[in-house]
This record gives structure tokens, sequence and C-alpha cells, in this order.
């Protein structure tokens, strides 16, 4: 069995550091006896192989630190460590405020919707104080989205009693009580009496 | 040990066993001792930084060879583009650099100092991914296995380039050393 030229090459630094088992080491010197350009690769090889081994070591060796090199390091890491608590605090405390901002306007929107829901029907959302004349009858307008290309569009007009029993008061005829009932608005968005109209 | 971020005076003892180590390596890889400064403080920086990441799989001079490598291939491909644009080839005669600080002390033989220099320009002229296996192979006595480790590629590629910059050294020394090499061939 014999190696090629590739074979013998890619073998040849592990012949330097004596890592090749007999077999192949016997292989690879059987190869470059009868091969002179491996022979001649491998004697380059060598003299960069001896170079590093021996020279490195020495150009190491008389490359020394600047003075108070490690008390540099260990200023700087003090530092560093010294910011990087103060960077990791300071972080934390924008957070928790960002999140205590956020939670008060979701608050305060919530609330307000709240607010919007609880409304009875026909009552007026307009500042406190404003009291619905009975004979005023109000208006009714549906919001609708902005998508919608309608901006406002008026949807009925309420009965001027809502949600009361009607009954007759004078005289001894008494009426059959007539019951009047709101119809159920279901608004898409948000009902909201924008204006009163006076009975003709 | 208990992996933690280690606040920088637990981080000393760590400094003190292999700043000089971590320094050496830097000059030969940088060819230059005063990036090798500030890249040996980066390195230390950076390893207490990210200590908490440590799982101990290799040991602690490994991991701060690594995060040296990381650092100066980085630092590497910033300066590359500057140096592209500016003075392409600067890094020739960086080698100098590095023997600027002091020659020969009065106890070193002459001939040791010319040898510490041509070895110095031999590096020099490799190029850094040669000059990385080179240096984990003949400084650090790493294996092959371990400098594929270390380096991020196969051990094919580390055989590989380990095998062309021993070539190109051999060439460039055969001028440089005649009688050393007539020694080898005897």
């Amino acid at each position: 069995m014999e190696m090629t030229c590739t074979q013998a090459t890619a073998k040849l630094c592990e012949l330097l550091d004596g890592t090749l088992d007999d077999f192949e080491h016997a292989l690879v010197q059987t190869h470059i006896a009868s091969c002179e350009n491996c022979a001649t690769l491998l004697d380059e090889i060598k003299r960069g192989h001896q170079a590093f081994s021996e020279d490195l070591p020495a150009l190491a060796a008389s490359i020394s630190p600047p003075p108070f090199l490690a008390l540099k390091i260990k200023h700087k890491l003090t530092h560093s460590s010294g910011r990087w608590w103060q960077g990791q605090v300071r972080s934390r405390v924008w957070a928790a405020a960002a999140c205590a901002v956020i939670l008060l306007a979701a608050s305060i929107i919530f609330d307000s919707l709240q607010k919007d829901r609880n409304r009875p029907a026909g009552s007026p959302a307009t500042a406190a104080g404003n009291s619905i004349d009975t004979n005023q009858r109000p208006i009714f307008y549906v919001i609708l989205p902005d998508d919608s290309g309608l901006m406002a569009a008026p949807v009925r007009e309420l009965p001027r009693r809502t949600q009361t029993e009607m009954t007759a008061a004078d005289g001894d005829d008494q009426e059959p009580q007539i019951q009047r009932r709101t119809p159920q608005i279901q608004s898409p968005v948000l009902v909201r009496p924008v204006g009163f109209k006076q009975d003709m | 040990m208990e992996a933690t971020t280690l606040p920088g005076s637990d981080f000393d003892w760590i400094v003190d066993a292999y700043h000089e180590k971590i320094y050496r390596a830097a000059s030969m890889l940088l060819m230059n001792r005063h990036e090798a400064e500030d890249l040996t403080q980066d390195v230390f920086l950076a390893a207490m930084k990210s200590y908490s990441r440590f799982r101990g799989d290799s040991s602690l001079y490994t991991w701060l060879y690594k995060i040296m490598l990381n650092l100066f291939r980085k630092r590497r491909a910033k300066r590359k583009l500057l140096q592209w644009s500016f003075a392409p080839g600067g890094e020739k005669e960086n080698f100098e650099v590095l023997f600027s600080n002091d020659g020969p002390g009065p106890e070193e033989p002459l001939e040791d100092a010319e040898r510490e220099r041509r070895i110095a320009r031999v590096l020099n002229d490799l190029s850094p991914k040669h000059r990385e296996v080179v240096l984990l192979r003949f400084y650090d006595g790493k294996s092959y296995r371990e400098i594929a480790d270390i380096t991020g590629v196969s051990e094919g590629t580390v055989k590989s380039r380990l095998h062309h910059a021993l070539k190109q050294t051999g060439g460039r020394l055969q001028d440089l050393r005649p009688e050393r090499s007539k020694k080898m061939e005897s």
C-alpha cells in the first residue's frame, strides 16, 4: 500500500508533531523517500516547525507586560462594575415609571368607559346640573367609527317619556295603564345625547 | 465554582493569574504592544460581564483566549475598513512596534535578540487566521481539536492552515537562517 502526494503532504505536520501511529509514519516516510517534491516540502515545513517551536516561546518570554497593567485592569473593572450596577438600577426605575404611567392611563380610560355604560338611557352626558325637561325630547346620535365614512348619523328620536308608566290621574274614570317602553337601541359604538328638541 | 457575575474586586485573582499570558498572546496576535494593552483590558472587562455564561467546559484560560480572539476579530474588521480607505498595507511594519519599547537587554545575547526579531517578522507576514493557529499550537501548545474549538473551525481547516503557515515560514526562513538550515539538512 502506497500513499499519494496529497495524502502524504496532509500528514506532514502530524509527522513532525510525532502524533502519527507507526503504520502511518512508515507509509509517509516511504513516500517521502521516493518523492523529491514531498521531501522538499517536508524540509520547508520542518524549518518553519523548528523555528516556531524554538523561537516563539523565546519571543513570548521577551515580551513583558507594561508596569501596573494588572492594576489598570482592576481599576477599570471596579469602575465598570459600579457603572454596570448603576445602569441596571436606572433602567429598572425607568421601567417601573413607564408601567405606572401606562396603568394610570388605562385606569382613566376604563373609568370613563364605565361611566358611559352605567348612565341610564336617555340621560344626558353633559356636565352635572343639566336636567331633562320632560317636554324636551333628546335626539340621539350614534357615533360611528372613522372608517365607516359617516362621522355621525341620527338614529331615532326617543319617546318623550321612557320606561314609565303613564296613568290618568284626573277624574274617577281611570284609563287602563299604558306601558310604554323605550325601544332598546343596539348601539355599535356609543350613544350619546347631543341636544334636545322642543315638543311642537 | 458558582457561575455568577462577579463584582470587580472578586475578579482580581483571575486578573492576577492570567493577565500576563493574555497580554503576551495579544501582543503576538496584534504585533503591537500598545494595542495589546487595550485588548487585554477589554478581554477582562468582557469576561467579567459575561462570567455568568462561563459553564466551566474549558479551562478559564481557554475561555479568556476565546474572548480575546472574538475581540481581536471585531477590532480587525473595524480597522480593515479604515486601513483600506486610508493606508492599504499599513499592518506590514507593525512588528516593529512590538520591539519599540526595549531593545535587547544587557544580559541578552545579540543573536537571541536577532532570532526574536526574525521570528516576529515571519509571524507578522502571516495572515491573522494563520497567526491565530500558529500561536495556539506553538505558544499555548494546544492540540488540533482544542484549536478547532477555540477558533471555531474544523480540525481539517486547522491542519490546513498550520500546513500553509509552516510552509510559508519555512520558505521565508531559508534566507534568514542559513546556518540552522544547513545543520538540519545534515
